[in-house]
C-alpha cells in the first residue's frame, strides 16, 4: 500500500484503529521510505528493530485496547532522551551517550502508543538556524532539486522537518528556543506547532536556554498538530516550569471559522529584509482570513527590533550555565592527554567536544554574565525582555491572534550564512519575540517562493490558548491549501 | 565594543574552552560584531522595569526532595563515563 506515507497522522490513526492495515505494514512502509531518502542525512539513529518489534505487539492486540497513537511511526529530535538510543545533540561530545533514562514528552508518546523510528540530526545543541552545525554533516532539506547546490531544511530541528517533508514518519518532534521549529516547519512546507512555554515538560530534553526552550510537533496537517500535543503536553513535576493549566480540547472547535476574530499584524514586523515575495504572502494570508470573516487591524509591537539582540544575550547566557556540565567527567566525550591538571582536561575536552557555533555562544553568554557586565548585558536584557512581553500583552488586549511571515526568506543554500553569524541569526527575526514572551505560535505551509519553495506564515496566540491558535491556523491552512510536495524522485 | 584577543582568552578559560590561536583571532572578531549589535539594546529605557527570568512567574513548583531516579543503578550511571575504574569515575591527578 504506497498511499500509506500519504496519509496524515489523523488518518493513519482511523486505518489502524479499523485495522484496515496492520501497523506491521504502516511501520514496514515507513522504514522503507527512510532507507530510500538516506541521502538527505535526516537520520542520527535507526530503531527499526525495536519498531518493528512493537509492531507485533500492537497487532496482537484487540482494537478496544488500542491507544490513542496505537502503532504510529515518529521521529524523534535527537535532543530528547529516549532511553537505551544514543542521544547526542548532533554534538561530538555526546557522541557516544546513550540516554539511561526517557523524556517525559516522549515517554508521554510512547504511552500513547506510538513508536519511535529514528532520531533526528539537529544543529548541534540545537544552536542554529540551517542544521548545518550538526557533528554527523548537514542535513539536506528533500524539496532541494539541485543537488550541487543542497538547500538548509532550516534549524535546529531541520532533521524533523526534513522527515515530515519525505514522508519518512506520521509526525516528528522538535524543540524550539527562537524559531527552532516554526522556521524549518516553514522551509521544508510542514506545520510546526510550538506550544506555551511549560506545556510540555522540559525533563529529558537536553538543555540549551532553560527559560525559552518548549517542544512541539512537526507535522503535514493542522488537525495533526492539535493531536500530536495532545498527547505530548502535561504538568510535570520533574520540570519546575512545566504549568499545571489544562490542555482545551484542542480538536472540538479547530473546524468552527474564524467569523468575528480578532486578527493583528504587527507593523514593526514589515521590515528591510523582508522579500516583496514574503510582503505579498503575507498580503494574501490576511485577505484569506478576511474572507473567512476575521477582522484584520493593524498592531504595534514597539520594541519588535530589540527582540534579537536581547534574545542573543539570554539564550547564549543560560547555554552556558547548562552547558557547563559537559566536563568529560561523567558522561560524554574526553580529549586524549595526558594532561596538565584538570583544568587541562576541561579546556581540551571543550575545546575540542564542541563545534564552532556552539563555542561562539557560550563564549558569548560567558561575556555577558562575567564580572563588570552582567548588570549591562545580561539584567537589563532581561528587563528588555519584560518590556517585549507587556506588548504582546497591551496587543492581545485588542487582537485574539497575530499574524507574520514565519521567516524571511524561503530555504536558502547550505552553507551560505555560515560565515556570517549576524546574518543567520536574522533567520529568527519573527519568531523569537514570541519566543521571549513563551506565547504559543504555529507555521502553516501558505504557498511557494519564486523558486517554488515552501513558505509559511505564522500565528501567535496569547498564552495557555492553543485552541484558538489552532482554529485560525486551520482556517488558514484550508484557504492555502498547499498541496505541493517535493519531488523526490527526480 | 572590540573585543582584544587577551579578553577572549580570559573569556574562554572562564568558559573552559580551550581555543587554537586561529580560533582566539576569529572569535575576537565575531564577538566584536555580535557585541556592537547589541547596543541597540541599550537605548531601550528600563527604568523602573523589573528583569524578568520567567514568563510563567507566578507558577513555580517544588518537586519533592527525593531521588529522581528510582532504577538507575550505579553500572547503568557509569556505563557513560569515559573513563572509569571499577566503581569510580577517574580524572586527572588534582593534589600533589
Amino acid at each position: 500500500m504506497n498511499d500509506i506515507i500519504k496519509l496524515t497522522l489523523v488518518e493513519t490513526v482511523d486505518l489502524i484503529k479499523t485495522k484496515q492495515v496492520s501497523v506491521k505494514e504502516i511501520i514496514e512502509t515507513y522504514i522503507k521510505r527512510l532507507q530510500e531518502t538516506e541521502k538527505f542525512n535526516m537520520l542520527s539513529e535507526k530503531n527499526y528493530a525495536e519498531a518493528l518489534n512493537l509492531a507485533d505487539k500492537a497487532d496482537s492486540k484487540k482494537t478496544e485496547d488500542f491507544r490513542p497513537l496505537e502503532g504510529i511511526p515518529i521521529a524523534v529530535k535527537d535532543i530528547f532522551c529516549t532511553k537505551g538510543n544514543k542521544t547526542t545533540a548532533s554534538s561530538k561530545m555526546l557522541n557516544n551517550f546513550v540516554a539511561p533514562y526517557e523524556s517525559t514528552v516522549t515517554r508521554n508518546l510512547k504511552e500513547a502508543g506510538s513508536i519511535v523510528l529514528c532520531k533526528t540530526n539537529m544543529d548541534e545543541f540545537a544552536m542554529g538556524s540551517a542544521s548545518d552545525t550538526c557533528f554527523q554533516g548537514e542535513v539536506i532539506n528533500p524539496w532541494t532539486d539541485d543537488f550541487s547546490k543542497p538547500l538548509t531544511p532550516g534549524g535546529s530541528s531541520g532533521g524533523s522537518a526534513a522527515v515530515i517533508a519525505a514522508s519518512g514518519a506520521c509526525f516528528s518532534l522538535g524543540t524550539d528556543t527562537g524559531g527552532s521549529i516554526r522556521q524549518p516547519a516553514s522551509f521544508c512546507g510542514n506545520v510546526g506547532l510550538k506550544p506555551t512555554y511549560g506545556r510540555c515538560s522540559r525533563f529529558g530534553i537536553i538543555a540549551f536556554a532553560s527559560s525559552l526552550d518548549q517542544a512541539g510537533p512537526i507535522t503535514k496537517t493542522v488537525e495533526d498538530a492539535a493531536y500530536a500535543l495532545t498527547h505530548m503536553a502535561s504538568w510535570d513535576k520533574n520540570d519546575s516550569t512545566s504549568v499545571n493549566v489544562p490542555l482545551p480540547n484542542l480538536l472540538k472547535n479547530i473546524k468552527e471559522g474564524v467569523r468575528g476574530l480578532k486578527v493583528g499584524i504587527p507593523k514593526e514586523y514589515i521590515i528591510d529584509e523582508m522579500s516583496d515575495e514574503i510582503q505579498k504572502l503575507l498580503q494574501t494570508g490576511s485577505t484569506w482570513l478576511k474572507e473567512q470573516g476575521a477582522e484584520i487591524l493593524e498592531i504595534s509591537l514597539p520594541n519588535t527590533k530589540v527582540a534579537l539582540p536581547c534574545y542573543y544575550i539570554i539564550a547564549p547566557a543560560e547555554a552556558s550555565a547548562n552547558l557547563a556540565r559537559y566536563d568529560g567527567v561523567k558522561f560524554g566525550f574526553r580529549a586524549d592527554g595526558p594532561f596538565r591538571d584538570l583544568n587541562d582536561m576541561y579546556c581540551k575536552t571543550r575545546g575540542e567536544g564542541f563545534g564552532k557555533e556552539v563555542k561562539r555562544r557560550l563564549l558569548i553568554g560567558t561575556y555577558v554574565l562575567s564580572s563588570g557586565y552582567y548588570d549591562a548585558y545580561y539584567i537589563h536584557a532581561q528587563k528588555v525582555r519584560r518590556k517585549i512581553v507587556e506588548d504582546f500583552n497591551d496587543a492581545f488586549k485588542i487582537v485574539d491572534v497575530i499574524l507574520s511571515p514565519t521567516a524571511p526568506s524561503d530555504a536558502f543554500v547550505l552553507g551560505e550564512k555560515k560565515e556570517d553569524p549576524i546574518n543567520m541569526y536574522l533567520n529568527d527575526v519573527f519568531t523569537v519575540p514570541s519566543s521571549l514572551a513563551g506565547l504559543p505560535a504555529i507555521s502553516v505551509p501558505a504557498g511557494l517562493s519564486n523558486n517554488n519553495k515552501p513558505l509559511g506564515l505564522q500565528l501567535i496566540s496569547s498564552k495557555f490558548t492553543e485552541d484558538t491558535l489552532l482554529k485560525t491556523a486551520y482556517a488558514l491552512e484550508k484557504a492555502a491549501s498547499f498541496s505541493f510536495t517535493p519531488s523526490l524522485d527526480k | 565594543m572590540f573585543i582584544e584577543k587577551k579578553v577572549t582568552k580570559k573569556i574562554a578559560f572562564l568558559a573552559r574552552i580551550g581555543l587554537t590561536e586561529k580560533e582566539e583571532e576569529q572569535f575576537s572578531r565575531d564577538l566584536s560584531n555580535i557585541l556592537k549589535w547589541m547596543e541597540e539594546l541599550k537605548k531601550v529605557d528600563v527604568k523602573n522595569i523589573e528583569p524578568l527570568r520567567n514568563v510563567n512567574e507566578t507558577q513555580l513548583i517544588e518537586r519533592d526532595d527525593a531521588k529522581s531516579f528510582k532504577n538507575i543503578s550505579q553500572d547503568e550511571l557509569l556505563s557513560n563515563a569515559p573513563k572509569k575504574n571499577g566503581k569510580f569515575f577517574t580524572v586527572p591527578k588534582v593534589l600533589e
